[in-house]
């Protein structure tokens, strides 16, 4: 595959650029808490969330198999998580090095 | 909410990636197309009711149009209504100029990075970017290319853009160990979402999506913090869409956001463009979108058991379905939330899961609130 005689060609044309420069900080915005998520869970266990128990309890039919989609364990194993991670120092957490890149 | 821009810098690229919908062509956007696209980028703003916008740098290769992005970025930075930018980029031809310039506008970098399979799903095409300085040859592969900056490529990134189709489901839980050996610890695999999926394949990827999820969890056991893109989105959908209500779309596309081709026409999203349907002109309706593709008016998502949670996929494959979810889609999202509500309730007492969840919230905008 390789030719040590081929002249590659860029693809890249020269277009000239001129800018201005002034630092601006960007920050997130609307993020959720961990007391924030902890209320709304307890919400969402008392019933007042919009978990609905038609779609709760359905009984999946007409698919290729039968999921387990429990809601109910997923916001227990959630309210779980969240009052682990609270009895914990902030400092001793988990950080990655860079903000995950999520789309 | 804000309105998402992808800015398609140039449709040419470097790699011959056989899956890619874009075609290769020689198109460059100029500054003056990038200048003008900013007034109408806020008549599209005030259309579809959003106060400010995000950037993504999309093409082809965006780093191909590398003086683009150098006048392009500060502009963004010194816009009071731009809430931040990123780059979809295959990373070939980052360098430390380039890096060092990424970092100092805090600009975000999402990878194309197949992983294991990389070189043959990601050929380098025979041009300049794609030889080795030192010897004036091709690399052999992109792998080797990627080894010659591992360095720099891992100082940048913390995940990569790994898309899940049928051809390379059977290699997901391989891929996935592959990437931890990179130094890649929360590889975003992403599902296809096209109507490219057989009953067969379906039952193949149900397979190998419980292999992954075991190993993702022997991952965790160990300490490991990493992620699976799919299960980790699925877990913060359900999270939001049962305590705060589910997103209101699952894509930007068209309904608040739009791409910006580098002939100065707008339209709802490369794939979109890619056929050249729907332009957001003067005629462009953001209403009609908005009702018609609001995962919470499907008739079809009326019994299932993820109504609650799930956001029915990509709007580009849900106009050539009719308008409506994808069947095989559907069948996807069920297989991966299982698996994802398995991961959180055998993982629930493992301290490095609890972080990672933490982690994840402070990391995404909860935009999908009522």
């Amino acid at each position: 595959m390789t030719d040590k005689k081929r002249k590659y060609k860029s693809l890249i044309h020269d277009v000239p650029n001129k800018v201005e420069i002034q630092k601006k900080e960007h920050e997130m915005q609307n993020v959720l808490t961990v007391e924030e998520l902890e209320e709304q869970l307890e919400e969402a266990i008392k019933g007042k969330a919009r978990v609905d128990s038609k779609y709760v309890d359905y009984q999946s039919r007409g698919h290729l198999y039968d999921y387990k989609i429990n809601y109910t364990e997923f916001l227990d194993d959630m309210a779980h998580i969240m009052r682990e991670v609270k009895a914990r120092p902030e400092e001793e957490r988990y950080k990655s090095r860079v903000p995950l890149m999520i789309q | 909410m804000s309105f998402t821009l992808e800015v398609s810098v140039t449709e040419k690229c470097n790699l011959g990636c056989p899956y890619c919908y874009v075609a290769n062509k020689p198109t460059y956007m100029t500054k003056e197309v990038f200048d003008a696209g900013i007034p109408y980028l806020y008549n599209l703003m005030k259309r579809s009711n959003e106060r400010d916008y995000f950037v993504s740098f999309f093409g082809g290769e965006p780093l191909l149009n590398w003086e683009l992005m150098e006048h392009a970025i500060p502009f963004l930075h010194n816009d009071p209504k731009c809430r931040g930018f990123n780059v979809i980029s295959n990373l070939t031809m980052l360098d430390d100029e380039k890096a060092e310039f990424l970092k100092k506008y805090n600009c975000g970098i999402s990878w194309s990075f197949d992983g294991m399979g990389s070189n043959e799903s990601r050929p380098l095409l025979p041009i300049l970017e794609n030889t080795n300085p030192e010897t004036g040859e091709l690399f052999d592969g992109i792998l080797d290319l990627y080894n010659q900056k591992r360095d720099l490529l891992i100082e940048m990134v913390n995940g990569c853009k790994v898309m899940i189709w049928p051809g390379n489901t059977t290699e997901m839980t391989e891929n996935f160990e592959f990437l931890l050996e990179w130094g890649v610890e929360h590889p975003d695999f992403s599902i296809v979402r096209d109507d490219v999926w057989t009953q067969e394949d379906l039952h193949v990827f149900h397979d190998e999506l419980i292999r992954l999820t075991d190993t993702y969890i022997d991952k965790l056991k160990a300490g490991i913090p990493c992620s699976v893109g799919f299960l980790r989105l699925s877990i913060l959908d359900t999270l939001f869409g049962l305590t705060k209500g589910k997103r209101k779309h699952g894509c930007f596309a068209g309904v608040n956001g739009g791409v910006l081709m580098s002939s100065g026409e707008f339209y709802p999203c490369a794939r979109f463009a890619s056929k050249k349907i729907m332009q957001m002109d003067e005629k462009y309706n953001f209403e009609y979108f908005q009702e018609k593709f609001a995962p919470g008016n499907y008739n079809k998502c009326e019994e299932c058991r993820l109504r609650q949670v799930c956001n029915a996929g990509c709007t580009y494959s849900q106009v050539m379905n009719g308008n409506k979810p994808v069947d095989s889609i559907c069948e996807i999202y069920l297989m991966t939330y299982e698996q994802a509500m398995r991961v959180v309730h055998e993982c629930k007492d493992l301290p490095v899961f609890q972080d990672l969840m933490v982690h994840w919230l402070n990391d995404v905008k909860s935009e999908n609130s009522n």
